[in-house]
C-alpha cells in the first residue's frame, strides 16, 4: 500500500453483484463473506444446523445462477439478496408444518428479546457485524408485542390472520404492531440528518443504509443517481388469486 | 383454435386472474406487512400487481423492504452460531462446477427482478397454455375408450400447466398425490352430476398447509366474472380466492395457515369481480355451480 493513500475502499455490494453476473468467483466469494452468516443463522434456527449449510450452497448458487436478474434501480444488494435466502428457508420450513414454522418465529424472537452480543468472538465482517448489532439492539428496545410478530412474520412467514390465532389477539392489533413495530426500527435504524461521513469503506451498498450511532454517514452520502425501487418479495404465490 | 379466438381466452384469463386492483392508500398502508412477509398470497399478489405500475408506491415500499431485510442480519449478530468449518470452500467448489453454465450478461434480455422474472414467465406460459390447448383439440377418435383418454390427458396437461404456471407444482403435487391426502369432491349442488356437468375436487394433507382446488367442465363466464372458492371454517365463511381458469379447467392453491385444514362446507360460486380498488368478495353471492358439505355426525 502506498503512502498517504490509507486502505482502499470496499466495492459495494451492487459493484460485487455485477461482477458475479459476469461469472467472477472472486466477487461471489466477497459477497459469502459479507452475507452467509445472515443467512446460515436463518436457516439453522428455522430448520436445523445440519439443513441449514445445504440452505447456504444452494442460495449461493441461486446467487451464481441469477445475478444478472438483480437491478440495483429497483432495490439493494441485500434486500434483494434477503428475499431469496428468505424464500428458500420458508419453502422448506412450510413443508415442515405449521408447528415447526411456529418454533421457528419463536425462537427468533427469544433470541432477539434479550440476547446481549454473543458474537464478538466470531470472525465476520466488522461492517456487516455492526449493522447487524445496531439491527439487534433495535429489536431489543421493541415493545415486546411488536417484536413478536415481526419475528412470526419474518422468520416464520405466519400472515396476520395466522397470527392473530395463534396469539389469540384481534386482527387489528396484529396489523397494528407489524407496523408500528417496523416503523420504530427505521427510525431507530435512520442515521441523524446533516451528518456527513468520509468514511467510504464504511458502507457495503449503495442503496439506503442503516448504520448505528450518531457519527453515522447518511443515506445521502453515497446514494445512487436513480430512485431505489424494491423487487417483489419472492414468495409462493397461490394459483388464482388465494 | 383459431389464432383469434387463442388471444380472447387469453384475455379471458388474465381478467379472471387480475381481480381486485388495490389503490396507492391501500398499498401503502400494507407496505410494512408486505416488507415483514405477514400478507396472505393474496394479498401479497395484490400488491405485487399494483407495484408493477406504479413508482411512487415501488419507493414506498422499497424503505420498508430495506429495514425488512436487516432482520438476518440481528439474528446473526446476537447468535453465537459459526459457519461450519469448509462451508466456503464447498460453496465455492459447487460455483465453480456450476461454472460450465452459459455466460450470462448484465444487458441480457429479461434482466429482472425475482417478481418480474415470475411476471415474464406467467405471460410466456399464458401463450404457452393457449397453444397447448389448441394443440389438444384432437381429432374426435373412435371409440368412447380413446375419448376418456384424450380428455384425461388434457386435463394432466392442463393441471400440470396451469401448476408451473404459478410456481407451484411441486405443491400440488405433494398435496394431491400423497398416500395422505385428503379428497373431497365438489359436484353440482342441484344434483346433476353427469359426465358433461361440472366438477370440482379439493385436496388436502394432514400434515401440510396448502390446500388445492381443481374444478372442471366450467362454463365460460361473462366479462367481470370469477369463480370463487368458500369455505365454512368453525362456523365462519371465508373467501378461500378466486380460481385460475382455462379452457373450462380451474385451479386454485392457497396456503390456509395450519396443516390438514378441516372445512365443513366448500363451495364454488360464479360472482362479479369487485371493482378496482375494492377489497375481494366478503360474501358469497351469484350462482353456486359446485358444493361439497361434511357428512352429518362426521
Amino acid at each position: 500500500m502506498d503512502e498517504g493513500r490509507g486502505p482502499q475502499p470496499q466495492p459495494s455490494d451492487e459493484a460485487l453483484a455485477a461482477r458475479v453476473a459476469a461469472r467472477d468467483a472472486a466477487a461471489l466469494a466477497a459477497l459469502y463473506d459479507r452475507y452467509a452468516r445472515p443467512v446460515y443463522s436463518m436457516a439453522a434456527y428455522s430448520l436445523g444446523t445440519a439443513d441449514a449449510e445445504e440452505v447456504v450452497q444452494d442460495v449461493f448458487l441461486s446467487l451464481w445462477n441469477k445475478a444478472g436478474q438483480f437491478d440495483p434501480a429497483r432495490s439493494s444488494f441485500g434486500a434483494w439478496f434477503m428475499a431469496i435466502a428468505r424464500h428458500r428457508v420458508l419453502d422448506e420450513l412450510r413443508r415442515r408444518g405449521y408447528q415447526q414454522r411456529l418454533l421457528a418465529g419463536e425462537t427468533a424472537d427469544r433470541l432477539l428479546a434479550t440476547t446481549v452480543d454473543e458474537s464478538a468472538d466470531v470472525a465476520e465482517e466488522a461492517w456487516q457485524r455492526q449493522r447487524g448489532e445496531a439491527v439487534a439492539q433495535a429489536l431489543r428496545d421493541l415493545p415486546d408485542e411488536q417484536r413478536r410478530v415481526l419475528m412470526l412474520a419474518y422468520f416464520a412467514g405466519l400472515s396476520h390472520s395466522a397470527m392473530a390465532h395463534h396469539l389469540g389477539w384481534p386482527l387489528g392489533t396484529v396489523k397494528k404492531r407489524i407496523r408500528l413495530g417496523l416503523q420504530k426500527l427505521r427510525r431507530a435504524l435512520a442515521p441523524p440528518a446533516g451528518v456527513l461521513s468520509d468514511s467510504p469503506a464504511m458502507t457495503h451498498s449503495s442503496a439506503t443504509r442503516i448504520v448505528p450511532g450518531p457519527a453515522a454517514p447518511t443515506a445521502a452520502a453515497a446514494s445512487p443517481q436513480h430512485a431505489v425501487e424494491p423487487s417483489p418479495v419472492s414468495r409462493p404465490t397461490a394459483a388464482g388469486t388465494g | 383454435m383459431s389464432p383469434t379466438e387463442s388471444t380472447q381466452a387469453m384475455q379471458a384469463m388474465r381478467a379472471t386472474h387480475v381481480t381486485g386492483a388495490m389503490s396507492c392508500d391501500q398499498v401503502q398502508a400494507l407496505s410494512d406487512a408486505y416488507a415483514a412477509g405477514a400478507l396472505t398470497a393474496q394479498e401479497h399478489e395484490r400488491v405485487d400487481r399494483h407495484l408493477v405500475g406504479c413508482a411512487a408506491c415501488r419507493r414506498h415500499v422499497a424503505e420498508s423492504v430495506e429495514v425488512a431485510s436487516t432482520l438476518p442480519l440481528a439474528l446473526a449478530a446476537a447468535s453465537s452460531l459459526r459457519l461450519p468449518a469448509g462451508l466456503r470452500d464447498r460453496v465455492l467448489h459447487a460455483v465453480e462446477a456450476n461454472a460450465i453454465d452459459r455466460p450470462r450478461r448484465r444487458d441480457e434480455p429479461g434482466r429482472r427482478t425475482p417478481g418480474v422474472v415470475v411476471r415474464c414467465r406467467r405471460s410466456a406460459a399464458l401463450r404457452t397454455i393457449a397453444a397447448l390447448a389448441a394443440a389438444l383439440v384432437l381429432a374426435l377418435p373412435v371409440g368412447l375408450g380413446v375419448q376418456l383418454g384424450v380428455a384425461l390427458a388434457r386435463e394432466r396437461a392442463l393441471r400440470s400447466e396451469l401448476a408451473s404456471l404459478v410456481g407451484q407444482q411441486e405443491v400440488v403435487l405433494e398435496v394431491v398425490d400423497a398416500r395422505q391426502t385428503v379428497k373431497r369432491l365438489l359436484v353440482p349442488p342441484e344434483g346433476g352430476a353427469s359426465s358433461n356437468a361440472p366438477y370440482g375436487k379439493l385436496y388436502t394433507r394432514p400434515d401440510m398447509p396448502h390446500v388445492v382446488a381443481m374444478a372442471g367442465r366450467l362454463p365460460p363466464l361473462l366479462p367481470g366474472y370469477a369463480y370463487h372458492l368458500w369455505v365454512r371454517y368453525q362456523r365462519q365463511d371465508q373467501l378461500a380466492g378466486v380460481l385460475l381458469v382455462n379452457q373450462g379447467f380451474g385451479l386454485l392453491v392457497f396456503d390456509a395457515d395450519r396443516d390438514g385444514p378441516v372445512y365443513e362446507v366448500a363451495w364454488i360460486t360464479a360472482q362479479p369481480l369487485q371493482p378496482a380498488g375494492a377489497a375481494l368478495a366478503s360474501t358469497p353471492s351469484g350462482t353456486t355451480i359446485l358444493r361439497w358439505q361434511q357428512p352429518p355426525g362426521s
